[in-house]
């Protein structure tokens, strides 16, 4: 039963799919939007989390986990981060989503970070379909503002 | 205004059925997820400004995001802190002769280029400050942002009749101004303890204020170079000395900062040797070009970013 000598207080939260994860109050806690709710006491034993899923919750509570372990070192934190990292980028950016909505500044950092490393040479063609953005120039303001910025274009990954 | 929105991703089935949304990347099962403007605008500040000024025309909302000014200012907030390094060093080739800038990031031992200014277009090239520079052409003054490779005149100084003018280009960090010295003959620049720039002549040194914007004469350092380039650097006029053997050989270069003893109310040089990667020299004519934020850190030169050129007050 009570196996733990120290009591460790827990937190059950629950996804949008319905799934609950159990997993220590210190772990939880560095997500701001969860301490925000558990100190206004707004929640109670099980805390609702309707913008994540239990795909993404189970990735988020491995960064989290990793995280809160203030023996790791500074050098194996970041080969840590950056190996998490290693995603398709649609994962990426269903963690940007959740953590954001959890308010985990350095988990949106770092998965902000790459995207940007992995849109950085691509073409304005490969962004507007990644981030399903409509082209509302027209041909010649388009083409313009490329003939503007020329140099910019040189050494661009084919699509 | 735009038709994006945060989706959160549906294990809950409702965004599996986006039958318009092209795939792009691997597309999911699960449904694509669209990140909104301002988690898209989070990641457009860590991207270089060469990116971004591709991806002006990705749309008018990200046209008008990154020449934001606020924008702009995050940006550079965030690439300071991936510490790059800039050079330049003159070059001929069988176009003519160009100026070119070199970037390399730290930890990294590649050499990228970064702008090249051709000399037959411009007659000379100031220091890179914060990223900005200035070139002159017939006594017109341009203004240049070195990662956007934007260029916009300025307004001629005075009235001058063009003879053999030079310009320096100074920063002030408390006011935060730019200013740009326009000399007509001797080299002048330099400050007191806050930027400036230099000058140099066989009988005296002249060191120019921009704070107070006054000239003084200044003791030479105790060492003779055969060339020299001044900097700023941290907000003292600092020297980098290329000696006989040493423009720039292995990297090596010494760097004499001009400071001033409050105690004694005078002036003293300090001396510091820098030495470059070997990986990173170009050839043997490469010089440090960006101003330098710490005397002990060449890197805080350069970085990636978007200042607008209407940012500087003149």
């Amino acid at each position: 039963m009570a196996t733990t000598t120290t009591e460790t207080k827990m937190l059950t939260l629950c996804t949008s799919d319905k799934q609950q994860f159990q997993i220590e109050e210190t772990i939880a806690l560095q997500a701001v939007t969860i301490r925000n709710m558990v100190e206004d006491e707004c929640a109670s034993n099980v805390i609702p989390l309707p913008n994540v899923n239990s795909k993404i919750m189970i990735q988020i509570i491995e960064y989290l986990k990793k995280h809160v372990d203030s023996s790791v070192s500074k050098e194996d934190m970041e080969k840590f981060d950056s190996a998490f990292v290693e995603k398709k980028l649609s994962e990426i950016f269903d963690i940007i989503l959740a953590a954001n909505y959890l308010n985990i500044k350095n988990l949106l950092d770092i998965c902000c970070q790459r995207v940007a490393d992995v849109m950085k040479n691509k073409s304005p063609e490969w962004v507007r379909r990644t981030f399903n953005i409509v082209n509302d120039f027209t041909a010649e303001e388009e083409a313009k503002i490329r003939k503007e910025h020329e140099w910019a274009f040189e050494g661009v990954d084919e699509d | 205004m735009e038709q994006k929105r945060i989706k959160s991703s549906g294990g809950s089935g409702s965004g599996s059925g986006s039958g318009g949304v092209r795939g792009g990347r691997g597309s999911g099962s699960v449904g694509v997820s669209e990140l909104s403007h301002d988690l898209a605008i989070k990641v457009l500040t860590k991207l270089p400004a060469k990116s971004l000024m591709r991806f002006k025309c990705v749309s008018k909302l990200w046209f008008s995001t990154i020449t934001d000014p606020h924008f702009s200012n995050d940006h550079r907030a965030c690439s300071r802190s991936r510490s790059t390094f800039l050079m330049a060093y003159p070059d001929k080739d069988i176009d003519g002769d160009y100026f070119r800038f070199f970037y390399a990031v730290r930890g990294e031992s590649v050499i990228r280029h970064q702008f090249s200014v051709s000399l037959s277009e411009y007659d000379g090239v100031t220091e890179v400050i914060n990223g900005l520079f200035c070139l002159h052409a017939n006594c017109r003054p341009f203004l240049c942002n070195i990662s956007t490779h934007e260029i916009m005149e300025l307004p001629i100084p005075g009235t001058t009749t063009c003879l053999t003018y030079d310009y320096y280009f100074g920063f002030h960090p408390t006011t935060k101004e730019y200013k740009l010295l326009h000399s007509g003959q001797g080299r002048v620049v330099e400050t007191n303890t806050s930027s400036a720039l230099e000058s140099r002549s066989e009988l005296y040194w002249i060191a120019f204020s921009l704070k107070h914007e006054r000239f003084k004469v200044i003791q030479k350092p105790s060492e003779t170079f055969k060339h020299c380039q001044f900097v700023q650097l941290g907000g003292h006029p600092a020297l980098i000395g290329l000696g006989d053997q040493r423009f720039g050989l292995d990297g090596v270069f010494d760097i004499w900062i001009f400071k001033k003893d409050y105690e004694r109310r005078s002036w003293w040089w300090m001396k510091r040797v820098i030495r470059i990667p070997s990986e990173l020299t170009i050839d043997e004519c490469c010089a440090p070009a960006a101003n330098i934020s710490t005397a002990n850190n060449l890197s805080r030169t350069k970085d990636t970013r978007t200042t607008t050129p209407n940012d500087p007050t003149f």
